[in-house]
């Protein structure tokens, strides 16, 4: 069934058919279309499910904790300074290995304050042991998020489906939407190894002293590093039963043979696409693909890595991480703060010979 | 958490009562020594420990007395707030060996 709706509709539709039980929320632009649409289906009685209106978004993503130590089907959707609110929680719901997924309309940091779209906000949580999917057109919101809860509950880790904001939360396109038989055969029942339960009482996120710690984060390494196969392997799954897949599931590659390479995520990736060059859109950035992002660089001249987030004092987040596999790698800083990232930019920072481009105010 | 099992995802613990297996004193370096025949069973002690260590159990020593304050070392930090408000001056801190 095809439908034209704005992206994070899209995504609403998709956490709907998935039947999440619990879905705390908190308001924020641009995130606030995809659980408003929520709120609207529960109220209509097209899902069932609690909504929690809670006081912060520091109390949004604690709600999700407890939901989901019941045992039920979570999810909810943030941006920017919501998402930073909810940091330190970020890091105890991964750590806890709570299988949550979350919606983020990525949008600029304050300050100065801008509500605009860039990836300032995830790639502030890349560190908080969540899976973080990028989102590049309306259906792969729809595919994404439905994967999403897949990979989560497979991998005992969070996940965050990751929409450009404005660019694409707010964006109109027709899109092939799935019936809810087809994602009840696709999604397996939620299930959690342990649950809150008075007849069988246990402790949930413990103190843990020097002698357990490093064992447990390793544990949690090792999921992650685990993750790299379950997102390639739902990828496969879906693309066999719904005949659509991105890539392989970690990175997708446009124009193969072509010597230059831009790499980039989310929607910067499908305007890429437009210089002719070979465009390597990283739909995963954790767990990052290395091992995939070495092989496709592997005799190409001229490889340029769009950012849209800035590490100060550092450099551009995605292209510290290419720069592991390929070391010649050129930086571009673009869009940030929602400013357009236009084709003529794109066709320019390939031709030029700088390390490091903030487009377009400080080229040489 | 219990060493002898393999940790469980999360840090979950499965079964209750966790916290009497963790024996939070080991890292005091004074302990308090309480003589019998100076303490009055006044109870300062027992109600400023912090970390409600004091335990009153069954006095066997003296015939005037029903029972006595004993500290449990497993969870004393060894700060020494019973020796300090003791009226009696029946508490003595000593160093751990």
């Amino acid at each position: 069934m095809k439908r034209i709706a704005e992206a994070g509709h899209v995504m609403a539709e998709a956490v709907k058919l998935c039947e999440p039980e619990v879905i705390p929320v908190y308001p924020i632009t641009p995130q606030v279309h995809i659980v408003e649409a929520l709120t609207e289906a529960v109220n209509n009685g097209e899902l069932k499910a609690k909504i929690i209106r809670t006081e912060s978004e520091h109390s949004m993503a604690s709600a999700l904790i407890g939901s989901l130590l019941t045992g039920s089907r979570s999810f909810s959707a943030s941006s920017s300074q919501g998402l930073a609110l909810a940091h330190e929680v970020l890091h105890i719901i991964s750590g806890m290995r709570l299988p949550a997924v979350m919606g983020i309309a990525a949008r600029a940091l304050s300050a100065p304050i801008n509500i605009w779209g860039d990836h300032s906000d995830v790639m502030d949580a890349r560190d908080t042991g969540w899976i973080q999917l990028h989102c590049k057109n309306s259906q792969s919101v729809f595919d994404t998020t439905i994967q999403a809860f897949a990979i989560a509950q497979r991998a005992m880790l969070p996940v965050m489906v990751i929409l450009d904001g404005y660019s694409l939360s707010h964006l109109f396109e027709p899109t092939e939407l799935l019936t809810q038989q087809e994602v009840r055969k696709y999604l397996p029942p939620f299930k959690m190894p342990f649950t809150l339960d008075s007849a069988k009482p246990m402790t949930f996120g413990p103190v843990s002293f020097p002698d357990s710690y490093m064992e447990f984060k390793h544990q949690q390494k090792e999921a992650m590093d685990d993750a790299i196969n379950i997102i390639k392997e739902e990828n496969q799954k879906f693309a066999k039963m719904f005949k659509r897949s991105y890539g392989d599931g970690l990175i997708e590659i446009h124009n193969p043979n072509v010597k230059e390479v831009i790499i980039a995520s989310g929607t910067a990736a499908e305007t890429a696409k437009l210089t002719g060059a070979c465009v390597i859109n990283v739909r995963s950035f954790r767990p990052f693909p290395y091992k995939e992002i070495e092989k496709a660089c592997k005799g190409k001249k001229n490889v340029v890595v769009v950012d849209r987030a800035y590490s100060y004092g550092s450099g551009a987040p995605m292209h510290l991480e290419v720069t592991q596999v390929v070391q010649n790698a050129r930086s571009a800083v673009m869009g940030l703060g929602g400013r357009d990232i236009k084709l003529e930019d794109l066709k320019r920072i390939l031709k030029s010979k700088q390390h490091e481009i903030w487009v377009d105010k400080y080229e040489k | 958490m219990n060493k002898s099992k393999k940790p469980e995802i999360g840090a979950v613990v499965t079964e209750p009562g966790s916290a009497a297996i963790n024996k939070t004193g080991s890292w005091k370096v004074m302990h308090p020594v309480v003589d019998n025949k100076k303490c009055t069973r006044c109870g300062i002690c027992w109600l400023y420990c912090p970390e409600g260590c004091f335990q009153i159990k069954k006095e066997t020593e003296r015939k005037d007395v029903k029972h006595r304050f004993v500290p449990n070392l497993d969870y004393c930090k060894g700060c020494s707030i019973c020796a300090v408000e003791c009226p009696f001056k029946a508490i003595t801190m000593e160093k751990e060996k």
